[in-house]
């Protein structure tokens, strides 16, 4: 996997961000992390990757930054249901960015959206995926990228 | 269509034997019927002479009874009447002729031929002639009645009449019964005809109905078990099998495989575009239309036109009912279908050759991994398997200290360089101990992560985006560094190498590496060097500390003759050996203490180097420069970004390597000391607490 295809996942978050009043997602230093303890928060935007490099993308938030997100998107309603749908948003932006970058080697699914405990998201454990912290305001969320080549 | 005839030959002679069955009867029907009717007519003229033989006697005696002329007139207009119908009907019973019918038609009648009709026929002429030689005169002399020959003819006609009226009526009554008797046996033949005609029509019915339903049935029978066969066939097979028309689209029949392959559930009439939308490329979709457009086209030869399919070899993306994708690789083939020279249809063959290409790349990525892990495999036979071990997990921690800094959160331009910095000496450590082991291609790539690093610490502005290259990188040297330990826990289960394990004492630890490392860095520099080694087997230490010794040993030993050992032509000049010494040695004290120093003999550090090039690189002003004491001066070598080598290269240049050497020592709760003297050499000792060795030896 090359820093190129990294590049665009974390774009197409920034991408989404871009569209919100406070556009300035801080991308922090990527890490990397085992997949035997998948970074998770309380909402989590996936997309599964298949095609020459399989695997997934997902973006992952705390509530609160999510109710804040929706708020200063001008949406008073910041239930459950607005969380889950603000987080597949910003999943399905990741892949329309990817697969408008990465073009037909990259299939990419519809995004699904997991709720809670970090246990529901299974990654290959023989694999390490790049974490990639990004903090919007003062809430930090993460773009975690999986892919094998 | 063409009809096949021969095939339907059986029921059209069939059927044409019925209806020539029936017109035949149909025929004898009119043709008897006709005969019938006639002979009606003659049953009714015969009987009619039964009548005429009576009223023929009845006015002969009027005749002769008569009273007065107009008596006598009308009883001869009778007889004159009935006597010649009488007559004439009985010629034409006799030979065939023609008389009135009852109406007063002329009416005609064929001569009688039956036996017993002639015989009442000649018999009634016999009769009938003497009576009419009788009757004639009468008639003719009519009108000379009343005279005595007239009475005596008539008398004589009378007595005849009356001898012979009731033999005449009897055999005009034979004739009429032999007449019936005929008429009816026509009748009954008739009956008969009918009856064999109807029945042999209705036995052809029967015969068309057995034979063509059992060969219908044998048909069916046959289509049946084909259609099964086929079915078989299609069940069975793993390959997709489907026929495409002219339209291109999928015929009724197609094999079970190619629902599994394509993973969809009706196919029949689907057009192929369609089944390809979405799987493939709109531009392969679009060639393979056009392909087998020509394939319908028979002025094309199928060789010559075979190579544009695209489909040949084609990846797949098939959507699943997760919304996620399945991967496969298709092999699509087109043949034409012929029958009677028309192309007729295309048949599409798909195989999915999923495991064929993944076998393939896969032993590709083998071929290509195999000969990275001989390579490796042969440095690691030819490394001492106690030091790789080491390297090994020294790595592990690296990286993953690497990766905690990298985790770290930072903010400012200062804390990304500072991260920068510190993940520099620890890379630089882990490249020092890849080349001191001869791992050339991890000490090749440490050297590019650390020319990455250099490039970020140079940015005027870092943001954590511009670590991701990093990243990647120290992923490939994780994934890189596993596999070495998969291939050393390989080789020390086979009990192969050194790669067996030792106890954690160092009793028999020896570096000979240290030599053979300082003479590699030495022939890269153009310089001659011994290394002279002491104390390392006579101090037991734990493996923790072992590691961290051997990280500081390299370093400094690569550092002494990077920076202090002189060329062979400087030392002649300074009047020494040219070979010069580097002499590394530890020692245990008392208290539990450990001190190790690396002395060269070579041209001790260049004080004034070091102040100007922390003035070049801008760590110190000029004017600070003025009042730095020696110790002050000696601090400046431990700084991150200083070097007084004027060129980078694989041992030195960054000014990273005392900086690292110091990062490990406070680790390890250590210090660090120099002695230099200018033209004689320098010494570095680093001194560890007892307690420290302790503490790690516990952990």
């Amino acid at each position: 996997m090359t820093e190129e295809t990294l590049q665009v996942f974390i774009d197409g978050v920034s991408r989404y961000f871009e569209h919100t009043k406070d556009n300035d997602l801080r991308v922090g230093t990527p890490y990397l992390a085992d997949n035997c303890a998948p970074v998770s928060m309380d909402y989590t935007g996936l997309i599964g990757v298949s095609g020459s490099n399989k695997g997934c993308v997902y973006f992952t938030a705390p509530k609160a930054m999510l109710r804040h997100l929706i708020l200063s998107l001008g949406e008073p309603d910041t239930s459950d249901e607005n969380m889950v749908d603000l987080v597949g948003e910003v999943a399905n932006t990741i892949s329309g960015n990817a697969r408008r970058e990465l073009g037909k080697n990259f299939m990419i699914s519809v995004p699904v959206v997991v709720s809670g405990a970090p246990g529901k998201i299974h990654l290959p454990t023989e694999l390490r995926s790049y974490v990639v912290p990004t903090t919007w305001r003062s809430y930090n969320a993460a773009v975690v990228i999986c892919l094998q080549h | 269509m063409k009809l096949d005839f021969g095939k339907y030959r059986g029921i059209i002679v069939s059927v044409a034997l019925f209806l020539l069955l029936d017109a035949s009867v149909l025929l004898m029907n009119f043709y008897i019927s006709f005969e019938i009717s006639e002979d009606a007519v003659g049953v009714n003229l015969a009987g009619r002479q039964r009548m005429l033989s009576q009223r023929m006697m009845k006015s002969l005696l009027d005749l002769d009874a008569a009273d007065s002329v107009e008596q006598r007139q009308l009883a001869m207009a009778e007889l004159s009447q009935t006597v010649a119908l009488f007559d004439n009907t009985l010629r034409a019973f006799a030979s065939g002729g023609e008389t009135l019918s009852a109406e007063g038609h002329g009416v005609m009648l064929g001569a009688v031929n039956s036996p017993a009709g002639r015989q009442a026929l000649e018999e009634a002429k016999t009769l009938w002639l003497p009576f009419l030689q009788r009757l004639d005169p009468l008639i003719d002399r009519h009108s000379l009645g009343g005279d005595a020959s007239y009475a005596a003819r008539l008398h004589n006609a009378v007595a005849y009449g009356r001898a012979n009226n009731l033999t005449l009526l009897r055999l005009m009554n034979a004739l009429t019964v032999d007449l019936e008797n005929v008429a009816a046996s026509k009748a009954k033949r008739l009956r008969l005809i009918q009856t064999v005609g109807i029945s042999l029509a209705v036995l052809n019915f029967f015969i068309i109905m057995f034979h063509f339903l059992r060969q219908l049935r044998e048909s069916d029978s046959k289509i049946e078990l084909a259609r099964q066969e086929t079915r078989e066939i299609l069940d069975t097979v793993n390959e997709g099998l489907f026929l495409l028309d002219r339209d291109q689209h999928i015929g009724s029949q197609y094999s079970h495989a190619l629902l599994n392959i394509l993973g969809q559930r009706e196919l029949e009439g689907v057009a192929f575009a369609e089944l390809l939308d979405g799987i493939v490329s709109d531009r392969d979709r679009n060639t393979a239309a056009g392909f087998i457009k020509l394939l319908f086209d028979p002025r094309k030869k199928q060789k010559l036109i075979g190579d544009l399919n695209p489909l040949r070899q084609v990846e797949v993306h098939i959507p699943q009912p997760d919304g996620s994708f399945a991967n496969k690789h298709l092999s699509f083939g087109f043949s034409r279908v012929v029958i009677d020279g028309e192309i007729v249809h295309v048949l599409v063959t798909v195989q999915d050759i999923s495991r064929q290409i993944k076998l393939a790349d896969e032993l590709e990525a083998a071929k290509v991994q195999g000969e990275e892990q001989l390579e490796l495999l042969s440095t690691i036979l030819q490394s001492n398997g106690d030091l790789l071990r080491h390297f090994l997990s020294n790595s592990f921690a690296s990286f993953q200290k690497i990766n905690g800094l990298l985790k770290q959160p930072a903010k400012t331009h200062q804390q990304y360089i500072d991260k920068a910095n510190q993940i520099f000496a620890l890379i630089h450590n882990y490249k020092g101990e890849a080349a001191a082991l001869e791992l050339h291609r991890f000490a090749r790539q440490a050297h590019q992560f650390e020319e990455l690093l250099d490039g970020l610490r140079r940015s005027a502005e870092l943001s954590g985006n511009d670590f991701l290259g990093l990243v990647v990188h120290l992923n490939k040297l994780i994934a890189q560094t596993e596999t070495i330990q998969g291939l050393v826990e390989k080789l020390g289960t086979l009990g192969l190498s050194g790669t067996s394990q030792v106890a954690s004492s160092s009793a028999t630890y020896a570096y000979p590496h240290w030599s053979l490392f300082a003479e590699q860095v030495a022939e890269r520099q153009g310089k001659e060097v011994e290394l002279l080694c002491s104390g390392f087997n006579d101090v037991p230490l734990p493996k923790t500390m072992e590691a961290a010794l051997n990280t500081l040993t390299v370093q400094l030993i690569r550092n002494a003759i990077s920076h202090g050992i002189e060329t062979p032509e400087q030392r002649r000049l300074a009047q020494k050996p040219p070979r010069g010494e580097v002499d590394v040695r530890l020692l245990a004290r008392a208290d539990g203490s450990i001190q190790l120093s690396v002395e060269d003999d070579g041209d001790g550090i260049d004080r004034q180097a070091v102040i100007d090039t922390a003035v070049d690189r801008g760590l110190i002003d000029g004017a600070a420069a003025e009042s730095l004491d020696s110790k002050a001066i000696m601090n400046l070598i431990f700084h991150p970004q200083l070097s007084t080598r004027s060129e980078v290269d694989e041992d030195a240049g960054r000014g990273v390597g005392m900086h690292a050497i110091r990062e490990v020592v406070r680790e390890l709760g250590g210090r660090v000391t120099i002695q230099s003297r200018r033209g004689r050499g320098t010494r570095f000792q680093l001194f560890f607490p007892a307690e420290i060795n302790a503490v790690k030896s516990a952990a």
